[in-house]
């Protein structure tokens, strides 16, 4: 069989709307899809990985790290990317993960080192985190911008790639803004009180009642208002990691406002009140307060203290699992990516229980279900994240060099570095 | 051979259903509605097989083809004479044996480095740590629980001589070279409890001293602690606690940051358990030093059983806590004193 024969075969059998007509030079852009009606249906994002399936995965590259002292640990990294990049589809196409070992290999040194110093100040040279930590944070808006750049360059969807175009200011003002103004303004109020910083070394300063009390209450107001200032700040951070971004040249947009993170953080200042308030009746109710009665004969329950605990971890944990889910909601609903808009319906009470099974199975398998919980949250995640798009999804565009195949050379200086962000 | 997929241009996201073809000498065509292109697939960058994930390839003009036919692309990586055998580790991730083993390998070195490795490793590092850096430690440590926790003795000067005149006439009867500091603290919420610190410093509460009714229970207690200094119990402990954190953070390292915080439950586990040994470890060194110094071991069985009565039944289950249960150690020390006896 000739090139020609089987051209033919696959013309034939080919896709059905493969045309006859030949043409068209390589690499030539298709003409644009018709753009959908305007009563267009949110798209979800599917996961369609699979716990067995990437448990294996999972631990063959783990038995390869460790039989190759660490070395391989990168490579074992993109592998576990790819495979949850390369398992997220939206409208039949999946994402890809393109980053190189390499450049995840610098950021693992750079974590180490960092990490060792902190560990080595830490645990035999205390006073140094003084010194460390500003050295820390004057790197950090830098090393943000490399590994997000290298992220997003590297992620692909349909051959064309995202970009990050955050600046330096723009994260240290969101990250270190509030702490920077706190201790400007705690320092200037014990500076004009006439206090000496109680720095390691100095004996403590006796104030008199009158002074102490005073900056007590100046301080009390610096409390309040960095409580006041915070949901801000947190929004900046969210919108200093989302949008600067670009999917090809659609730009990403940030549509919240400061306003409803101070009412998500309002809601649960609200709620975290009335669970305290609830377990303190409760407690109550069943007598966990009343002290036992000398020569009390009834045998009090020795395991009260543990259920006591239990509760407030749990209400604790339930606080926090709304706090995420509230957040994830809130920011990625606020991202339009062109026309686009993404969405998130994720609900507190699965993702509670998500949590809850999986860190049992965790704990009991000394981490080894780990896998197997990525991938259960992860599906959930994705079923209940969407992307309405008005014009479709085929309609986004690139320049050159902003598709999948030309990623390269000019990500040499970039690394990538895992923040908990 | 000929593969069906999706051919994207790299300059916007249309689907474009094609067609891959490979032809004779390692020469591929990509067919689709409006197009076609073709060229040498050695050039082209073949994204490795894994999972069921699809299969990318970037050709060098910016575009890709795209398939799920991850079997078909193997094939064609093989017929174009690419490589002889792609998808290794694609192999060896599919197969259940292979991982079977993987997970028998990372349990198995896993346990064996919690049991064997971590001890040594922590005895070889502990050695490497200069003095002074200890005492750095100490006193911060020092620092830190004056601050929070611990308020000046309120023992007469006379006591805290006498106790130190003791403690200072043992060691030098027994040749003890390193020079150990004794500090006397009111415990507050502590209670009666003593403390050894890196470097050569004991910390003992004023509750301590007042719940012994003879100097020679402090000796005991005070041997204990001199048990964990001469065997370096607190530097080993940070350095253990760092790397049994650093083993669960890379099983761990795919979940998040919340489900992380859940794997420091199994690390106190284990570092509980390293901890009961160095008590026990510590109990034996203190009861051979009374010896030595010819004081019956029943004055430290005394003592643990009036800090037992003092701090109320162990209120935690074994593997909770970091102490071994105080009636083991007491039978611990009355096996010691039958042994004594009938000597």
């Amino acid at each position: 069989m000739t090139d020609k024969d089987v051209e033919a075969q696959a013309r034939l059998g080919g896709p059905p709307d493969i045309a006859g007509e030949e043409g068209g030079a390589p690499g030539t852009t298709a003409p644009l899809a018709e753009p959908a009606a305007t009563d267009a249906q949110p798209i979800p994002f599917e996961f369609r990985g699979n716990a067995r399936e990437y448990f294996k995965i999972w631990v063959v590259n783990l038995a390869l790290t460790l039989v190759t002292l660490g070395i391989y640990s990168p490579w074992a990294k993109v592998r576990k990317l790819r495979y949850f990049y390369g398992n997220t589809y939206l409208d039949g196409s999946s994402f890809e993960f393109l980053g190189s070992p390499i450049a995840i290999l610098k950021g693992r040194i750079i974590a180490v080192l960092a990490f060792a110093s902190y560990w080595l100040a830490a645990n035999f040279y205390p006073a140094a985190n003084l010194v460390l930590l500003p050295v820390f944070a004057v790197f950090f808006p830098w090393v943000f911008v490399k590994t997000l750049t290298f992220r997003s360059r590297n992620s692909a969807y349909r051959n064309l790639t995202f970009s990050y175009h955050g600046g330096y200011l723009q994260i240290a003002a969101a990250y270190f803004g509030l702490p920077v103004l706190i201790a400007a303004v705690a320092v200037a109020i014990f500076f004009g009180a006439g206090v000496p910083l109680n720095l390691p070394g100095n004996s403590p300063v006796k104030l008199s009642a009158e002074v102490a009390g005073r900056v007590g209450m100046l301080l009390s107001f610096v409390v309040l208002g960095a409580s006041l200032a915070f949901p801000y700040f947190y929004y900046l951070q969210k919108r200093v990691f989302l949008a600067p971004r670009k999917f090809g040249d659609s730009a990403f947009t940030f549509e919240a406002g400061p306003a409803p993170f101070y009412r998500l953080m309002f809601k649960l200042s609200f709620f975290s009140v009335v669970a305290m308030v609830a377990i303190l009746i409760v407690l109550w109710l069943t007598g966990a307060f009343t002290k036992g009665m000398p020569g009390e004969t009834v045998a009090r329950p020795v395991f009260m203290p543990i259920i006591v605990a239990l509760v407030v971890v749990l209400a604790q944990s339930l606080l926090f699992v709304t706090f995420i889910t509230w957040t994830r909601n809130l920011v990625l609903s606020a991202v339009r990516i062109g026309e686009a808009q993404l969405g998130s319906r994720l609900r507190v009470g699965e993702i509670f229980l998500l949590y809850l099974t999986n860190i049992i199975a965790i704990v009991c398998t000394l981490g080894l279900l780990t896998p197997w919980a990525k991938v259960r949250l992860t599906r959930y995640q994705m079923s209940k994240t969407s992307l309405l798009a008005p014009q479709g999804t085929e309609n986004f565009t690139g320049g050159p060099g902003q598709s999948a195949s030309a990623v390269g050379e000019e990500l040499a200086d970039f690394f990538d570095l895992d923040l908990a962000i | 051979m000929i593969i069906s997929g999706e051919y994207h241009n790299g300059l916007d996201t249309g689907k474009n259903p094609a067609t891959f073809i490979l032809g004779s000498g390692g020469n591929y065509k990509v067919i689709w509605a409006d197009g076609e292109q073709s060229g040498a697939l050695a050039v082209a960058r073949i994204s490795a097989r894994l999972g069921t994930i699809p299969r990318h390839i970037h050709f060098d003009n910016d575009a890709e083809f795209t398939t799920a036919d991850n079997d078909g692309v193997d094939r064609a990586i093989t017929a174009a004479g690419l490589a002889r055998n792609p998808s290794f580790i694609h192999k060896l991730e599919h197969n259940p044996r292979i991982a079977l083993g993987a997970l028998l390998l990372i349990v198995v070195s896993v346990l064996l480095f919690f049991q064997y490795g971590v001890p040594v490793l922590s005895q070889r590092a502990v050695a490497l740590i200069p003095p002074d850096v200890e005492r750095g430690i100490a006193t911060h440590s020092i620092e830190v629980l004056d601050r929070f926790v611990f308020s000046e003795s309120e023992l007469d000067a006379d006591t805290q001589h006498r106790i130190r005149q003791d403690f200072n006439a043992l060691l030098r009867a027994q040749g003890y070279q390193q020079h150990i500091v004794l500090l006397f603290r009111n415990g507050n919420r502590v209670g009666p409890n003593a403390f050894a610190l890196p470097g050569g410093f004991i910390v003992v509460t004023d509750q301590l001293v007042k719940l012994a009714d003879d100097r020679r229970e402090i000796m005991a207690v005070l041997g204990h602690e001199l048990g964990h200094i001469v065997n370096k119990h607190g530097l080993r402990r940070i350095v253990e606690n760092s790397a049994i954190t650093l083993v669960m953070f890379s099983l761990t390292s795919d979940a998040n940051t919340v489900m992380q915080a859940a794997a420091a439950f199994p690390v106190m586990l284990i570092n509980n358990k390293y901890s009961r040994a160095y008590e026990t470890q510590a109990d034996r060194y203190g009861l051979d030093f009374l010896q030595r110094a010819g004081i019956s071991p029943e004055y430290y069985a005394t003592i643990l059983r009036k800090l037992q009565k003092a701090t109320g039944p162990d209120s935690a289950p074994g593997f909770l806590s970091n102490h071994p249960a105080t009636a083991e150690r007491i039978k611990l020390v009355e096996g010691r004193v039958g042994k004594t006896q009938s000597r």
